[in-house]
């Protein structure tokens, strides 16, 4: 037969796991919580999607004056960035309605590493059916020529030029601005009531906890995603060997300030801006310090993005701002690594099965 | 929700339904057995955790590192945790005593996959490990009577062999092949998402005999075949993982029967999206018939009929991956990575929380076994 050994203490009592780490502070409540997620979703959430709802619209507007003053170029680019302004600062937020119906790949169809953008927009133009430019076409059309990044291409070269690429044009920012009213109505309609109502646990949220863990998710994770897709991507293995169309939004020259939206809306996400926040309440959990670096390193990583002085297209191939980038990058690993630990400090489990499975 | 209809549910079941619940089954039996998985806890130590009907801890054996599937011998009061790839362990503990009955450990140049289970017999421990110098994979019996040394190696006929299971017969294995070469030194990177090919196959546990193997279509080479489970008629369920890009829209689950072709299948649409490409574990319910499927990225748990391959409906679970078959029919547990545990009832729909011991504050880990 087969050895038999036994270890030694295999029945350790489970309460005695946690007890590591000197003083122990209680994980926040589900009511220090509810408080958090409110005001944040009030604050924070809801105002965004409005801004973004505002700007889209405003941009279906000067593309359809685009149609009869071709002169107008400069006020549908402008009326562009604002939109992509207001969707780079809400595009952390990944739950809720801009789930549904594929909005957030609709919005932005991005990395396109087929290219699939560019060739069906051409088809599309080249194509000139009027059964393309309705409203109707565009609920089943590609994702890849319903958002943002179509519309980039057709303002910001001169496919838009012929009547029917303004036409184009105009038929697709007026699909970006339908979808994003339609969310920002659906958050104040749906997704705040099961906000509110997530102390009942009886809908939508167990626990007020666990409508935390969603906003949780949307200030740590971009942060990794953000430097994997928009800065390493482009940056690729040196100066030299830099892959600048890579860059988000490299045809409109944004992709820095992108970047620099997207660590503001994180920063805001995380300090907070009424009587609570994620900083404070890791603060009174004992983490001064990690609340502390936390907050530098957002406000650090703001300033050496502004110190670029050119597009991120060019600034991948200069040695000097290639080592910059880099060093933006390391930082925003390390300001990745201790937003994870201030989670651990509030027991929110971001996912164990849904990032790490196997 | 998108649930099914409730009394169209209850007729496809039928008469089945009419036992007691579980819990005036086992009576006062609240230290009774429920359920055993590998944890972590908060401080990222890892455990394999035995849970009573009552919610309390029973076993708590510490573990090296991570684990993945837990298997339970089928005579002997034991368990098996399994390392999770590229681990190096199998402990089999006596969940009773707590005694480690045998750390299993692999030949050097190998790893385990996360996945091993008992024979039908309960002689032989039969693993899915990874030969790392050719990267192939290989199946391997211990028998547990010899100190659970080597008997058998066979191929795994594939890269990246994860889950296993022994069909009704007792002697033939049916083995995913996940398709995606890993290397030790690289950590847990996917080495070759363009040429990967993953497979289901069918091999004779005692020669090693290849006896009928299938693929996914060619344009669907980036569908991992992952975990499965196989119920008394021999047909098999399987949770899919997709590695292309993250904007396809591809079928997440397939079912096969031997002799046949693959067949893949859809959730309904909006469903299959939230899904999001990836399904964590794949088990049939008492009577064989119902299966269930977790994808804890999109937060759900979808339930088929084995006959057709209908889709029945989904159960909104946070990270919830874990599933085990309850002894009632159309019943599942469901355990999540917040370490949650849930009851649901297909008929009725009804998800009930099981109260855990308040101390228990661990990730449950992809799968979980009912003991």
């Amino acid at each position: 037969m087969f050895s038999r050994y036994s270890l030694l203490p295999v029945l350790i009592p489970v309460a005695t796991l946690f007890l590591a780490g000197g003083v122990a502070h209680a994980a926040p409540s589900n009511a220090q919580w509810q408080a958090i997620n409110v005001q944040l979703t009030r604050d924070h959430i809801l105002p965004r999607y409005q801004t973004l709802a505002r700007n889209s619209t405003e941009l279906a507007a000067a593309t359809d004056m685009l149609c009869q003053q071709p002169e107008q170029l400069a006020a549908a680019q402008t009326a562009f960035h604002n939109t992509m302004d207001a969707w780079q600062g809400i595009q952390h937020v990944q739950f809720g309605p801009v789930e549904f119906l594929m909005r957030n790949f609709s919005m932005q169809f991005w990395p396109d590493k087929k290219n699939l953008t560019s060739k069906q927009l051409n088809e599309l133009l080249s194509q000139e059916a009027a059964a393309n430019l309705t409203p109707e076409y565009f609920r089943g059309a590609s994702i890849a020529v319903k958002g943002l990044p179509a519309l980039e291409r057709l303002l910001f070269s001169d496919k838009y030029q012929t009547p029917y690429g303004c036409q184009l044009t105009a038929a697709i920012a007026s699909n970006v601005a339908t979808m994003s009213r339609e969310i920002a109505e659906e958050w104040e309609s749906q997704q705040l009531p099961r906000i509110d109502a997530a102390p009942d646990g009886e809908d939508y949220y167990e626990d007020s906890t666990e409508a935390a863990t969603e906003l949780m998710k949307a200030l740590v994770e971009p942060v990794e995603v953000v430097r994997d897709l928009k800065l390493l991507r482009p940056l690729h293995k040196g100066a030299n060997k830099a892959k600048p169309r890579r860059a988000e939004s490299w045809r409109s020259e944004r992709s820095l300030r992108n970047i620099q939206l997207n660590l503001a809306a994180l920063a805001e996400l995380y300090r907070g801006n009424g009587s609570t926040s994620v900083k404070e309440l890791l603060t009174a959990e004992g983490e001064a310090a990690l609340a502390y670096q936390i907050d530098t390193h957002f406000q650090q990583l703001d300033n050496q993005l502004s110190s670029i002085d050119k597009t991120l297209y060019l600034a991948v191939k200069d040695p000097a701002d290639h080592a910059t980038l880099k060093q933006v990058s390391d930082q925003m690993k390390i300001l990745h690594r201790q937003l994870e630990e201030a989670m651990q400090k509030l027991n929110i489990q971001l996912g164990f099965n849904s990032r790490d499975g196997d | 929700m998108t649930g099914i209809n409730r009394r169209q549910f209850s007729l496809l079941l039928g008469g089945v339904l009419i036992s007691p619940t579980l819990l005036a089954q086992t009576g006062g039996a609240g230290r009774a057995p429920l359920f055993a998985s590998a944890a972590t806890d908060r401080n990222g130590l890892h455990h394999l955790q035995m849970v009573a009907q009552d919610g309390s801890v029973l076993l708590d054996h510490p573990l090296p590192q991570r684990a993945h599937h837990v298997d339970l011998h089928p005579t002997q009061p034991w368990l098996a945790a399994v390392a999770r790839r590229p681990g190096r362990y199998i402990d089999v503990v006596d969940y009773n005593s707590g005694a480690l009955i045998q750390r299993v450990e692999p030949d050097a140049g190998r790893h385990f996959y996360g996945h091993a289970i008992f024979s039908a017999n309960g002689r032989y421990l039969i693993s899915c490990e990874n030969n790392v110098a050719d990267g192939q994979g290989r199946i391997t019996v211990r028998d547990i009577e010899q100190e659970f040394s080597k008997v058998a190696d066979h191929p795994s006929y594939g890269v990246g062999p994860h889950e296993l299971a022994l069909m009704a017969d007792a002697k033939t294995l049916v083995v995913a092949n996940g398709g995606i070469l890993t290397h030790p030194d690289r950590g847990r990177d996917k080495l070759n998402l363009d040429s990967m090919r993953p497979s289901l196959a069918y091999i004779d546990l005692h020669s090693g005999e290849l006896l009928e193997q299938v693929e996914p279509p060619a344009e669907l080479h980036q569908l991992s075949i992952r975990h499965l489970d196989v119920n008394a008629d021999s047909k098999v369920v399987i949770a899919l993982q997709y590695q292309g890009a993250k904007y396809d829209d591809v079928p997440l689950v397939a079912m096969h029967q031997r002799g046949q072709a693959l067949q893949l299948l859809r959730a309904p649409d909006n469903v299959n999206r939230a899904m999001k490409q990836y399904c964590g574990s794949a088990r049939f319910d008492a009577s064989g018939r119902y299966a269930a499927i977790s994808s804890p990225r999109g937060d759900l748990v979808t339930f088929w009929d084995s006959r057709d391959g209908q889709y029945l409906g989904q159960c909104k679970t946070r990270d919830g991956c874990g599933l085990a078959a309850t002894t009632l029919p159309g019943e599942f547990l469901i355990s999540t990575g917040s370490g949650r545990l849930y009851r649901f009832d297909m008929a009725s729909q009804n998800r009930q929380r099981i109260k855990l011991d308040a101390n228990l504050s661990v990730a449950w880990d992809n799968h979980m076994t009912l003991v």
